[in-house]
């Protein structure tokens, strides 16, 4: 290895090194900045009830385990829960997150709402149509009732021109989620 | 030093002399906020890559003098993306796609090129702070103005309107540029260079 060769390497690792030790020492706190942000980001899926009952340690078991169930005890009302599903897809520049709501009052199940959530890169100014803060197009999955089998055509939602493949991904994703939240009923 | 900093915010500004950075310097300017936030991660990365190249500039191969720039660069981008994401959140989610692009910000590697690779380590941080400076104010001026304008005339928030008002921003210092005294008297020298052609 020649000296200049050697030079750089070292040079490579030093920087190695110190990006290493700041992402180590930042991921805890990065992590609980993302459970913060979306804390906010999926308060619109829940009743406003159980709002206050969703903690930043609920969002984490939720990014974590890609499922969560919320209870709100009220007898006389008759029990009601809401199951949130984590689901992935991949859209244009990597993959999108996506968190779907349901509401399950006497085993019928109704789709609250969707969401995108942090980190994607979706193109800004076309992708970002999926994002509730730049357009109103996800709101289009909010309080659909799901029927027993996740058919193709059962969501009736647009793509987006321009943005094709990331809307097309969010659609993939709540379908997934669909699918998971159905697969519970049947157990 | 003085000289530094006049040039970096005036006579030789990155953006408005020298005409680097347009890419993000058009792409985020939308709003008065996000041109602010990526000039301070720009201004950031400028100061701490260049501020290491001057250190290890006399380690550093000639052969491989602009892969090493780039690796330390490139170090200082993502360093200040991790810092954001961890103690900036709210700030990064608004500007957290362009904060990668900053390493393709020509003004870093021109600056570590024609100053950091040779200068000392204290010229080159107010060579770096001046450039960078210059690069915030440029790229707040053009956020305030397009987020001022942007409810009346739309077509500021477009591409084409950023450039619009950049052109006009250039121009704008051009003219202040131009000395005012018209009676001073033209330099002989000057108009017989210009008989030679």
């Amino acid at each position: 290895m020649t000296s200049s060769t050697r030079q750089f390497m070292v040079l490579a690792s030093l920087c190695l090194g110190v990006l290493t030790l700041v992402n180590f020492i930042s991921a805890p706190k990065i992590r609980r900045n993302q459970a913060l942000a979306t804390v906010s980001l999926i308060k619109p899926l829940v009743p406003k009830a159980m709002q206050a009952k969703l903690q930043v340690a609920d969002v984490q078991q939720l990014l974590n385990h890609h499922y969560l169930r919320l209870e709100s005890g009220s007898p006389p009302k008759g029990q009601s829960s809401i199951e949130l599903y984590l689901t992935t897809a991949s859209g244009y520049a990597g993959p999108i997150m996506v968190i779907t709501s349901y509401a399950i009052t006497d085993n019928k199940y109704v789709l609250v709402g969707a969401q995108v959530i942090p980190p994607q890169q979706e193109t800004p100014g076309l992708g970002d149509v999926i994002l509730a803060t730049e357009s109103d197009w996800i709101t289009q999955f909010s309080d659909t009732v799901i029927t027993t089998k996740p058919l193709n055509d059962d969501l009736h939602i647009d793509t987006v021109t321009g943005a094709t493949i990331s809307t097309r991904a969010v659609i993939l994703a709540v379908r997934k989620s669909m699918k998971l939240a159905l697969g519970s009923v049947n157990d | 030093m003085t000289k530094l900093l006049a040039d970096g915010l005036w006579h030789n500004n990155p953006a408005l002399v020298q005409l680097l950075g347009l890419c993000p310097l058009l792409a985020v300017s939308t709003s008065l906020t996000t041109g602010f936030i990526l000039g301070l991660a720009t201004l950031c990365v400028l100061v701490l890559g260049n501020s290491c190249i001057s250190l290890c500039r006399h380690s550093i191969a000639p052969g491989l003098r602009l892969p090493s720039f780039m690796l330390i660069l490139a170090t200082a981008t993502t360093l200040i993306e991790i810092l954001l994401q961890a103690y900036l959140y709210e700030l990064y989610t608004q500007v957290g796609l362009f904060i990668p692009l900053i390493i393709t910000n020509c003004t870093l590697l021109a600056r570590a090129e024609a100053f950091a690779a040779r200068q000392p380590f204290l010229k080159t941080s107010v060579d770096s702070l001046a450039m960078g400076l210059g690069f915030l104010l440029v790229l707040t001026f053009i956020g305030s103005i397009r987020g001022l304008l942007s409810p009346v005339l739309t077509l500021v928030l477009l591409p084409p309107g950023a450039f619009f008002l950049f052109a006009a921003m250039v121009a704008v210092q051009n003219w202040l540029k131009i000395p005012r005294n018209s009676n001073r008297q033209v330099n002989p020298r000057v108009i017989a260079l210009h008989n030679i052609d």
